[in-house]
């Protein structure tokens, strides 16, 4: 009995321990179920994300340098790392203390900072990027709990605004950082580079393991542009035209310096201009254009040149042709007249340049004719692009004469009516500085690879606009024309060629009658031209013409040049 | 004769066999001595790099900074400040020497 109680008990005891055995079992089995088969891509991708790397490689932007005589070059557009503040909530006690203390630092308001502070289960809150050295440093010295800098690389110009219209800056666009406006975004697949792709394993305190298997593809950085501007001229640029534009209150002004015989471009400059490194403080989007290339404008007696180039070239005109102005003209029910309604009387054509006669340049116009004119407006660029590499340049608007109508054609002789951009006045000016031979404007000199290798810029010629001689006697009849026209124009011992404008701005269906754009084209020396020089004001105030607001300015700049480039004088022109 | 000659067959093969375990034993500890050696170079090895990767680190941040300053240093703007607190003035005019047309020579005098 004894014994068969104790073989129960023992049996009680196998089963119970046996039940035991395979409930736990079964636990374990139904949990490895769960981790292994309903939460495998779970599990799969937190052991990959603790264990692999997969990571895109960032390439380095290329940077853009400026030069100076010399042969130096200087940074406009580099990479720099700056630091980033951000908070840890979940790490913060004293919210207001924290509040307090960082708020000023970074210009953020305490309110917004503890907007910022009140969810205790947020682990990342972004404060500010790009922080100074100085706020940097105060906030390192602060040493606040669950505040953290993190280093960031970011796009800087150490110049600030130089030659801001034509760098551009580095802008977000779907979440990525793009070059934008200017030289950024013409060059922004060259610049950025190629990404590049890291597939490897991390050990246990993340650190990338490059042992074993692994797949590198390296990134590419970007290349290196080398800029045609000089930084020396391209600052005195900037600082003449500010003080015109503050002098005269205009709305706005440009100028660019080029070598007519290259077409590199020396200087440009659009004003006003923007801080690149702080692009988001600019209100008005439109400084981020280049009005030099961005902007149209009817260009005024900047424009005659051309039609005496165009007058020359058919040979219908020598600079001795006579005609005899009677102060206006009447086309159809149109009445043109001269500036100040003035009567010049017998002229030649030195004259109708020197005094800016508009009878002068329709006579040539009618001349010619209007299919032969407009073939000399199209063949000196107007109505195209110039090729410049700069984003988003427009080809102005010659509409006006393609009507065929004769008030067109007269108007367009005097540059009233037909819409072009300063760069594209500029490249015509420098055609015939360039005996006749349209240049392409470039603004970089050289390309360089990140493995040293360099792409230089050759000159380009787009084509002949008009024989080298009739480029010739067109510039005698320029520098007849700063010598016995602008008084303003000062500069012993050199011969300059030059022309200025006072264009009426179009508003409504006519004219402002009190607004004007002001442009001042020249080049320099006149027989071999170093440097050409176009200026323009828009909407100046209190002042009437271009040869008083703008040749001042045109002789402190080619007075420069001369010096800079040591150009002797010549004799007495 | 020839029991005499299997016994000592058996104690070679016998020896053969403790040298054999003998080596493997030696080799074995040989190896893991040399592999906690290597294993051992490889951390003070990895905490060098580490070391050295900080040290390049901080060194390539003080280069940056030495740039930057340098950048700074050398804009427009703060060589047009350097240039007015100098009392620097600015070139207005050039006067170019004329040098006579002709060939001639300068003598040293004697």
């Amino acid at each position: 009995m004894i014994n068969n109680g104790m073989k129960k008990l023992g049996n009680f005891r196998f089963y119970t321990l046996l039940t035991f055995v395979f409930l736990i079992a079964g636990c374990i089995v139904a949990r490895l179920f769960s981790l292994q088969i309903i939460q495998h891509g779970f599990y799969t991708a937190l052991a990959q994300n603790q264990q692999e790397v997969l990571a895109k490689l960032i390439p380095r932007r290329g940077e853009i340098f400026i030069q100076e005589k010399g042969g130096a070059w200087q940074s406009l557009a580099t990479n720099r790392t700056f630091q980033t503040a951000f908070l840890s909530p979940k790490e913060i006690k004293d919210k207001n203390m924290v509040a307090e203390k960082l708020a000023p630092l970074l210009d953020i308001s305490i309110d917004k900072m503890l907007e910022k502070l009140k969810d205790p289960n947020d682990p990342y809150e972004p404060l500010k990027s790009k922080l100074d050295d100085e706020t940097t440093q105060k906030i390192t010295e602060l040493n606040l709990p669950g505040v953290h800098l993190t280093p960031e690389d970011w796009r800087w110009y150490p110049q600030g605004t130089l030659a801001s219209n034509i760098l551009g800056f580095m802008g977000m666009k779907d979440s990525q950082r793009v070059g934008q406006y200017g030289l950024e975004q013409y060059y922004q697949e060259l610049l950025a580079g190629k990404s590049g792709l890291l597939d490897s394993k991390k050990d246990a305190v993340g650190n990338w393991l490059l042992m074993g298997d692994y797949n590198l593809d390296p990134a590419q950085d970007g290349s290196s542009i080398y800029l045609t501007l000089d930084q020396n001229i391209q600052y005195l640029v900037e600082q003449k035209m500010k003080a015109v534009i503050e002098k005269w209150k205009a709305a706005s002004g440009c100028a660019i310096i080029m070598n007519p015989k290259t077409g590199a471009i020396i200087a440009m400059t659009s004003l006003p201009d923007f801080d690149p490194n702080e692009y988001q403080k600019t209100e008005n989007a439109d400084l981020f254009m280049n009005s030099c290339t961005q902007k149209l404008y009817e260009p005024g007696s900047v424009f005659k040149p051309v039609v005496m180039a165009a007058g020359l070239d058919v040979g219908k005109i020598s600079p001795e042709t006579t005609y005899t102005d009677t102060g206006s003209l009447q086309i159809g029910n149109w009445i043109i007249q001269n500036a100040q309604q003035k009567t010049y009387g017998l002229s030649t054509m030195t004259k109708v340049l020197e005094k800016s006669i508009n009878t002068g340049v329709i006579f040539v116009q009618r001349l010619i004719g209007g299919e032969t004119f407009k073939k000399y407006i199209e063949t000196f660029g107007f109505g195209e692009l110039t090729g410049v590499d700069m984003a988003a340049e427009v080809g102005g608007n010659l509409k006006n004469i393609e009507e065929n109508k004769e008030i067109n054609y007269a108007n367009a002789a005097f540059g009233q009516g037909i819409l072009v951009t300063p760069l594209q006045m500029a490249s015509a000016v420098a055609a015939i500085a360039n005996d006749g031979k349209l240049m392409r404007p470039y603004l970089v000199e050289k390309i360089v690879k990140p493995d040293g290798q360099e792409e230089v810029t050759q000159p380009q010629i787009i084509r002949q606009v008009m024989a080298p001689q009739n480029a010739g006697k067109l510039t005698a009849m320029l520098v007849s024309t700063v010598r016995n026209g602008y008084d303003k124009v000062k500069l012993p011992g050199y011969f300059v060629a030059g022309k200025t404008g006072t264009a009426q701005i179009a508003e409504g269906h006519g004219y402002s009658p009190t607004d004007t754009n002001h442009s001042f084209e020249g080049f320099a020396p006149a027989y071999n031209p170093k440097f050409l020089i176009f200026l323009k004001l828009e909407k100046p105030r209190g002042i009437s013409f271009a040869s008083e607001s703008l040749a001042p300015v045109f002789t402190e700049i080619a007075q420069y040049l001369f010096n800079y480039y040591e150009i002797q004088p010549e004799g007495q022109p | 004769m020839t029991y005499y000659h299997c016994n000592n067959q058996s104690f070679a093969v016998q020896k053969g066999k403790i040298s054999l375990s003998l080596a493997i034993i030696f080799g074995l500890l040989f190896m893991s001595v040399a592999y906690l050696a290597q294993i051992n170079m490889m951390v003070a090895k990895n905490f060098e790099l580490r070391a050295a990767q900080a040290s390049l680190k901080a060194k390539q941040d003080k280069s940056q900074q030495l740039s930057v300053n340098l950048m700074r240093a050398k804009s427009l703007s703060s060589l047009e400040s350097a240039a007015k607190s100098l009392n620097l003035v600015s070139i207005e005019k050039i006067d170019y020497l004329k040098v006579p047309s002709g060939i001639f020579v300068l003598s040293q005098r004697q």
